[in-house]
Formats: C-alpha cells, sequence, structure tokens
C-alpha cells in the first residue's frame, strides 16, 4: 500500500499556483521546473504561436498583453453577461468573448478559448512539474478554490482538471486547506481561524481542531477585496501625480497600465519590508505629435501607502468580525489565528488582526499553506491510516424557487456535508396538476439574484384546489459534494428527481470535445518531446566522438587495431547525422547505442594508451 | 459472528455477507449505528442528557473518525456507502442541535423527558444576560422610592420641566425652576448646561429688546441715550454687528475719533466685508493720522466695492499726504 498512485495538492491562484505531495507523512511543496516555488497563473500565445505558461508567459505580458491571460480565476464559471464580466472587460487587457451558452470565453491568439481550458493549462504545467519531480505520471490531486465559489465555479476548476488529464478527487476550499496544514503541522486542538487575504478575494474561516478531525464551523468573506485592490490605489495615486504634471491620462494607454501595475505590485511587497521605494518607469509614454517620451519617477513611502489603502485593510478585518459573530466565537476564544495569501504580509494588516484579534501565528508561509492543506486533504482520503479527517461544510445555502418569486432555503450555508433536508411543500394555484421545481444556490431571498444550478418538473398530481396537494422536497448532498434533488407527492408516490450537475460553462459534448482534440495534440506532443530527447542526446555524444577522433588517432597509430576502430567510427557518425534529421524514435535511439559503445571504446583506448604514454 | 442473544435477523446476516471492501467488525458497527438512528440526540452520540458542548463536539469527532464516508474513499462499499452516509447525518444532525443554544433549547421543550433528564444531570446554569437585566431594572426602581434618593429624582424633573419650557422659548421660567432644582439637591451637575443655555437665550431676549430701543432713541434723536443703549446691546450680545457700527457712527459724529475707532474695529472684525463698516474705519484711522492703515482699510473697502465714491476721494486725498 506505500506505492499507490502519487495525489498531488493544488492551490490553484489568481496571481500563483502552487502544487505538492505528501511524502513520507510529511507534507512539502513541489519546485517547478525552472526551480521556484510558485508558478504564475498565467498563460499566454506568442505571436509565432507557441503557447507559454508560468513565469515565461508572464515575463512577456508587458509585450504582448492582449494574448496574456492573467486572473483568470476571477472570470472560471460566470456567465458572460453577469455584472462582474461586464466590469472585467473594461479593465483587462485581453479580449473576452461571449461563447454559445452565456459562457465566458478569451481571445488567444487566432482562436477563442474557454477558461476551463485556460486554467487547465496552469494545472497541467504543475502536473508536468510534479511528474518531473517523482519521475512517474500524476493523474490524481485535490485542487482549492475560494471558500465563496459557487457550484458553477467549482464545476468549472473539475472541467480544467480533467483537461489538463487530472481526475480531481476533491474540491476543497483555500482556507480549509490552510487550517489543515496548520494544524497537522503544529498538532492543535482548538478552534482555528483563517484570515486568507490573496490577490482577488478574502476568505475568512473559523475550524474546530480536535486529534487530527477539522471541523469546519463557519466561513465567509468578500469577493471583491483583495491585493489588487490595494495595487489599483497606488495605481490611481500615480495616475494622478503623473497627470497633475503632464496632463496625460495613462489609462487609456494599455502598455502602460500594465507595467504601473507591475510596478505598483512590486512596490507594495517592497514596503513590507522597507520604509520607502522608489518607482521608476522610463519612457512610460510616448506623446504623440513627435516630443519626446515621457518619465515616471516617483517614490512611495509606508505610511503613504497606509494612508491610501486603509480603510481596505480595515474593511478586511470587520468582515472577519462578522464570520466570528456568525460562527458564534469570541475572538478570546481563538486558540490561533492564521494569515494566508501575500496582502497578510502587509503590516498594516498585520497590525489591525492583532488589534481586533491576537498576535497571528508565526512560521507558516502564507504562499505555501494552501497547496500543503489540499495534499494532505489529498493523503487522508487514500491513506486508510490517515489520522486526519476533514468535516466540510456547504459554502452557499440551497434551496427552491417558490411562488411571488421568493427562494426558500432547505440546505443553509456552513452545514456539515453530506447532508439531507426533506420539506413538504403546496401547490399554489386551483387544479395545478405540475410544479416546477427550480433549484437556486446564493443567499439572496429574491429567486432570480441566485445562481440556478438545475430545474425539473414533477407533472401527474391530482386534480384539486390549492394547497391540497402535499409536495415533499428532498435536498441531498452526498461526501463527493454532488448535490440530488427529488421531489414526491406524498399521495400518490409520484417521484421526480436530478442530479445536479452545475455548468461550468461548458457542455458535455464540448468538454469531450476538447478531450479529443487534445488526446491527439496530447500523443503528438509527448512523442515530439521524445524525439527532441534523443536528437540532443545523440547531438552531444556525436561531439563528444568527434572530439575525441585525433587523440585516437595519434595514440593508435598506425595499428591495425585503430585503423579498424576509426574507420568503424566515422561510418557510425556520418550514419548518425542522416539520423538526426529524421523524426524516428526507435532510429534514433539505435544510432545513439551505437554511438554510446564508440565513446566507451576510445574512452578506455585513451585511458590506457594514454597512461602508457606518460 | 453474531452474538447468540440476538435474534437472527435476516436483513443484518444479508448484509454482513454482504462482499465489500470493510472488515467484519467495521460492518457490524455500521448496522448496529444505522439500527440506532431513531434514538435522541443525546443518545445517537453516545451521551446522556444535559452533555456539555464540549463533550457533544469530542464525542461528534470520536464517531466521525468512524462513520464519515471520506473514510472509505474509493472503496468498494456497496449498500454501506447508503448506511454510512445515513449514519453520518444523524451525527452532524444531532450534534449541530446540541451546541448551538436555541436550537438545543427548543429541541429540549419539544422533548420534556429529556429537559428533565438534562436539568437533573446538567451543572447550574449561569444566569443569563436578560435575567441580570430584569434584575438590575427592579434594583434601580427600587432605590428610586427611597426618600433621600427621592429628592435627586424630584430634582431631576424640575431639570427636565426647564428644558421643555426652554425649548418653548420661556427662559426666564426654566431659570426659576433650575434655581428650585438646584435647591433640592445641590450636587446635581446636569442642571448646569441647561442654566446656561437658559442664560444665554435670556441674553439674547433683552438684547433684542435693548436693541430695538436704542434705535427709537436715535430716531427721536437723542444721541447719548442711543450710544449707552447701544453700548448695553454690545455688552448682552457681543455679537451685533448693527450695535457695534451704531455706536462707532455715533461716536464719529460727536468727534471722538479715539472711542469711535474701537467700535469701527469691532464692526470690522464682525463683519470684514461689509463696505460701510471698512469706509468708516478709515475714515476714522485717517482722523488719528494712521495713514497706513487707513488706506489698508479703504483699499479692501474698494476691492468689495469699486464705485464706492467716499473711499475713493478719501483716498485720493491719502496719496497726496
Amino acid at each position: 500500500m506505500a506505492d499507490h498512485e502519487p495525489v498531488i495538492g493544488i492551490d490553484l491562484g489568481t496571481t500563483n499556483s502552487v502544487v505538492a505531495l505528501v511524502q513520507g507523512g510529511q507534507p512539502q511543496v513541489i519546485k517547478n521546473r525552472a526551480g521556484q516555488l510558485l508558478t504564475p497563473s498565467v498563460v499566454a500565445v506568442t505571436s509565432g504561436g507557441k503557447r507559454l505558461v508560468g513565469h515565461l508567459a508572464k515575463r512577456q505580458a508587458i509585450t504582448n498583453p492582449e494574448n496574456t491571460v492573467y486572473a483568470s480565476k476571477r472570470l472560471i464559471g460566470r456567465k458572460f453577461s453577469s455584472a462582474q464580466i461586464q466590469k472585467a472587460r473594461e479593465v483587462l487587457p485581453y479580449h473576452l468573448l461571449c461563447g454559445e451558452h452565456d459562457d465566458v470565453r478569451v481571445q488567444l491568439g487566432d482562436r477563442p478559448v474557454s477558461l476551463p481550458e485556460v486554467s487547465a493549462a496552469v494545472l497541467q504545467e504543475l502536473r508536468k512539474d510534479a511528474e518531473a519531480y517523482l519521475g512517474r505520471t500524476v493523474t490524481k490531486a485535490v485542487v482549492t478554490v475560494p471558500a465563496y465559489f459557487n457550484d458553477g465555479q467549482r464545476q468549472a476548476t473539475k472541467d480544467a482538471g480533467r483537461i489538463a488529464g487530472l481526475d480531481v478527487l476533491r474540491i476543497i476550499n483555500e482556507p480549509t486547506a490552510a487550517a489543515l496544514a496548520y494544524g497537522f503541522a503544529r498538532n492543535v486542538n482548538g478552534k482555528i481561524a483563517v484570515f486568507d487575504l490573496g490577490g482577488g478575494t478574502l476568505d475568512v474561516s473559523v475550524l474546530d481542531v480536535s486529534k487530527g478531525v477539522f471541523e469546519v464551523v463557519s466561513t465567509g468573506g468578500d469577493t471583491y477585496l483583495g491585493g489588487e485592490d490595494f495595487d489599483n490605489r497606488i495605481i490611481e495615486w500615480l495616475v494622478m501625480a503623473f497627470a497633475k504634471e503632464h496632463g496625460v491620462d495613462l489609462r487609456k494607454d494599455r502598455m502602460a497600465l500594465q507595467r504601473l501595475k507591475d510596478a505598483a505590485e512590486r512596490a507594495k511587497m517592497e514596503l513590507s519590508t522597507v520604509q520607502e521605494t522608489a518607482i521608476n518607469l522610463p519612457f512610460l509614454y510616448t506623446p504623440s505629435g513627435g516630443t519626446s517620451a515621457l518619465h515616471l519617477q516617483a517614490s512611495l513611502t509606508r505610511a503613504k501607502l497606509e494612508e491610501l489603502t486603509r480603510d481596505l485593510a480595515e474593511r478586511s478585518v470587520q468582515i472577519a468580525e462578522q464570520v466570528l459573530a456568525e460562527a458564534k466565537v469570541r475572538a478570546a476564544d481563538l486558540k490561533e489565528i492564521v494569515l494566508v495569501g501575500g496582502m497578510t504580509r502587509m503590516p498594516l494588516v498585520h497590525a489591525l488582526v492583532t488589534r481586533h484579534f491576537k498576535e497571528p501565528s508565526r512560521g507558516v508561509h502564507p504562499e505555501e499553506v494552501v497547496a500543503l492543506g489540499a495534499a494532505i486533504q489529498a493523503d487522508a482520503l487514500l491513506r486508510p491510516d490517515s489520522q486526519v479527517l476533514l468535516l466540510d461544510v456547504t459554502p452557499q445555502s440551497l434551496g427552491v424557487a417558490i411562488a411571488g418569486g421568493y427562494t426558500r432555503r432547505l440546505i443553509g450555508k456552513n452545514t456539515t456535508v453530506p447532508t439531507s433536508v426533506t420539506e413538504t411543500f403546496h401547490t399554489s394555484r386551483d387544479g395545478q396538476t405540475t410544479v416546477k421545481i427550480m433549484v437556486l444556490q446564493g443567499e439572496s431571498d429574491l429567486a432570480h439574484q441566485n445562481e440556478l444550478l438545475g430545474e425539473f418538473i414533477l407533472s401527474g398530481l391530482r386534480l384539486a384546489t390549492r394547497g391540497e396537494v402535499e409536495i415533499d422536497v428532498t435536498f441531498d448532498i452526498n461526501a463527493e459534494g454532488i448535490v440530488s434533488v427529488s421531489a414526491r407527492d406524498r399521495e400518490t408516490g409520484l417521484q421526480q428527481s436530478i442530479i445536479v450537475t452545475a455548468s461550468g460553462g461548458l457542455t458535455d459534448t464540448e468538454l469531450k470535445n476538447i478531450l479529443d482534440d487534445q488526446a491527439d495534440l496530447l500523443l503528438e506532443a509527448s512523442a515530439s518531446a521524445e524525439v527532441l530527447n534523443k536528437r540532443t542526446a545523440l547531438e552531444s555524444v556525436a561531439k563528444e566522438v568527434e572530439a575525441m577522433m585525433p587523440q585516437v588517432r595519434q595514440l593508435t597509430g598506425n595499428s591495425e587495431f585503430g585503423r579498424d576502430a576509426l574507420r568503424k567510427a566515422e561510418a557510425v557518425l556520418t550514419s548518425s547525422k542522416v539520423a538526426l534529421k529524421s523524426s524516428d524514435l526507435i532510429l534514433l535511439a539505435d544510432w545513439v547505442d551505437q554511438l554510446e559503445k564508440t565513446r566507451t571504446l576510445f574512452v578506455g583506448v585513451l585511458e590506457r594508451l594514454g597512461a602508457r604514454q606518460q | 459472528m453474531l452474538s447468540e442473544n440476538v435474534p437472527p435477523n435476516t436483513d443484518q446476516e444479508a448484509a454482513l455477507a454482504e462482499a465489500v471492501e470493510l472488515p467484519l467488525d467495521r460492518k457490524r458497527e455500521i448496522l448496529a449505528r444505522e439500527a440506532a438512528l431513531g434514538e435522541d440526540h443525546y443518545a445517537v452520540l453516545g451521551l446522556k442528557p444535559g452533555a456539555t458542548k464540549q463533550q457533544v463536539s469530542a464525542a461528534y469527532h470520536e464517531a466521525s473518525r468512524v462513520f464519515h464516508p471520506d473514510r472509505y474513499f474509493g472503496k468498494q462499499l456497496g449498500s454501506y456507502q447508503g448506511r454510512l452516509e445515513r449514519v453520518f447525518r444523524r451525527l452532524a444532525e444531532a450534534h449541530a442541535t446540541l451546541v448551538d443554544d436555541a436550537k438545543r433549547d427548543a429541541y429540549l421543550k419539544a422533548n420534556p423527558r429529556l429537559r428533565v433528564a438534562a436539568a437533573a444531570a446538567g451543572p447550574v446554569r449561569p444566569p443569563t444576560t436578560e435575567d441580570a437585566a430584569a434584575r438590575a431594572a427592579e434594583r434601580r426602581a427600587r432605590l428610586a422610592r427611597h426618600p433621600y434618593l427621592a429628592r435627586g429624582a424630584q430634582a431631576k424633573t424640575l431639570v427636565e420641566e426647564a428644558k421643555s419650557q426652554l425649548q418653548s422659548g420661556a427662559p426666564e421660567r426654566a431659570l426659576g425652576l433650575l434655581h428650585r432644582a438646584q435647591q433640592l439637591d445641590p450636587r446635581a451637575k446636569s442642571s448646569a448646561s441647561v442654566r446656561s443655555q437658559a442664560e444665554a437665550q435670556k441674553n439674547a431676549e433683552r438684547a433684542k429688546a435693548e436693541l430695538a430701543h436704542a434705535r427709537e432713541l436715535a430716531a427721536a434723536g437723542d444721541g447719548a441715550g442711543a450710544l449707552s443703549a447701544y453700548r448695553e446691546v454690545l455688552a448682552l450680545e457681543p455679537s451685533s454687528h448693527e450695535a457695534a457700527l451704531a455706536a462707532a457712527q455715533m461716536l464719529f459724529r460727536t468727534g471722538t475719533p479715539a472711542e469711535a475707532r474701537t467700535f469701527a474695529q469691532k464692526a470690522v472684525d464682525l463683519r470684514p466685508d461689509h463696505v460701510g463698516s471698512l469706509v468708516l474705519l478709515g475714515t476714522v484711522c485717517s482722523l488719528l493720522g494712521m495713514n497706513k492703515v487707513a488706506r489698508r482699510h479703504l483699499e479692501s473697502a474698494l476691492a468689495r466695492d469699486a464705485d464706492n465714491a467716499e473711499a475713493k476721494q478719501l483716498l485720493k486725498k491719502l496719496r497726496w499726504v
């Protein structure tokens, strides 16, 4: 059992992603092939049509803003017509298109790409990193998402996993994962609060931990509060100063805006450790009309940054207080408060958390802890003797639409899963023979403001006056988080049910098509990668052999053996050079073998004869 | 092996025989729990009524370790998949009810038998905040009825009455009430601010009356009387621009520019953009030989009213001095 297939934990972040694994009972982060712990969640297509992911994609973002997709997590699983997407369209440098069923597509290179495909590119990169580290294939993963993600967004993330060739065993919430990692490392017993202020969102969770059982008590947060809002304050400040000085609005220039964004983020990060930093952006703006380019030079102090962003930091702490109040937990009851997400490095955030709650726990790496938690959950699922058990909750309320356009909640948010609830409803009209059950997710009392997860019709009800026919509606969430809803006519026993599969924006056929397309691509890609490997191997051995030839000729002189060996070696080299041009893997491997033999022979000759000569 | 004293149950035997990836002991445990799902919330968690929240949480966590479906992830469970989920749901329901004060109280109310048992077993509940608030209110009412403290209460009602008199514009009457309150309870501090308000209101009223009187006197030609009335107004209402300006004009006319200047300055201080006041101050200053100051005031008058002939003429004259 020690050798079951490895399962990785992935933190698919808004700005950066991390992959981790439990090995020998200890979770650890896997470095990417560039040797870094964080892989930027950026995907790009170059003008040459080449797809780039991670650092390579991020590095060229400035010069290729229209074909570089970042922060796609803010878009995934949302409807194109939603207010968030319409707002995002105005600020993002890349182009968003409407898919066939109100889903979002991104124009990347010459074709529109769905968001699960974008995320899949990142997941695939992480998967390859894990495979390179382990030296074996990886097909299973636990992936984290923000606690506020609805079923559609979770499904879209799962789809992304499938496209990347990963079976996503479980989707868990980021703050939950953080608490898992923290509690696992410290052997904590008691209540833990997790304050996760990341690039785009704030998530707060409270967990009750006892001897490896992690019970999620409450979770909440704000979808529109994160590091980027802090960056935007700095950008605004720089843009205003620039406009005052030169009368130019930099926000109209996409390239300048991208550079400002990078500079603002860097300045913000630097100010977590130093008191003052310089922002220098030479040749930021070239006015039309041939005058010389304008440069931006500014100096930002920590005090100024805190002045610009104090309200944001304070709001984050207030939201955390609300979540604690909802969980009926006082700050004094908390055993630990764990800070997660890059933004919590900001001294102001740290100070406010300390003032409102308590001194945050140290020694956790805020950017790694989520991936580590995902790896721990992956390990706990597959290892029968694991001490870790996660009692997770539903992130959002589930209910049905009722007459008048309202929502009747059946399962409240923060209910432990698996769970099921049955409630009795009545017909609302005289002579009503069918009812439509619309399954909703969200916290609003108004039906239309919630997410519609699915609907079905129960028909064949007996003719009766309104309110006489009774219908039992049952909601069931199983351990995998799959929701099924059934409706039953109490009298006749007539029953209808559905398994709610939220749409992540792609239909089943579309997903299948992508997978099929990809299957061809994958096969091709992996073959060509191996061919490339062999070619380089062949080339390098050929060079070595060639380099040794003159020395061997000199040492062996005119001996029969020497002449024979050299003639053979020359023949092999010539054939190898021909083979280099082919893509036949077996042929290449063959010639590599032959050359290797020659090389071993030559090395032996040189060693023996060379030693004798000295 | 089934224990001998349990009557053979064919359903259970079939379930035990089911080929799933679970040890026999575990199968038995699950079946036993499933058979007991109808028990009360405490019994389901293996607890006695009246168990504390900590005990409920601990029992729930302990049972979850065995019955949460995730413990058997990826295993072939057959009918046990459903059984485990049913057991765990019941555990979660019991836990959720018993750790929430409101839900637990409602549950106990609906199950009187448990409530009695819980009350017998449970520790004495600390008084709730609601009880404490009711008791404090009663204590306050009792104290208020005490004769010694009654005077304070009476004084308070007088102050309240004074406040309402003040609002209806009768400061004299309010002051009378406050005086009585002061005598009843000399330590009452709350009346101080009301008193100062009443006094301010009274002064304002008197100032208004005096101002009217001064105007009458001035119209009748009684300069000296008017002047002293204006002075009185200013003493009561130091912010009266009209009184200051009128007094200054009168003093200027009677040929006492030094005194006139004090009042003119006051008028300018009160309304720095009033052209008449500025011109008067300038004129008075030039009479006193303070040419530079005079010029400044006249210039600022002209800045506000460029066509003021008096100021222009005077300024022209001053330039040649």
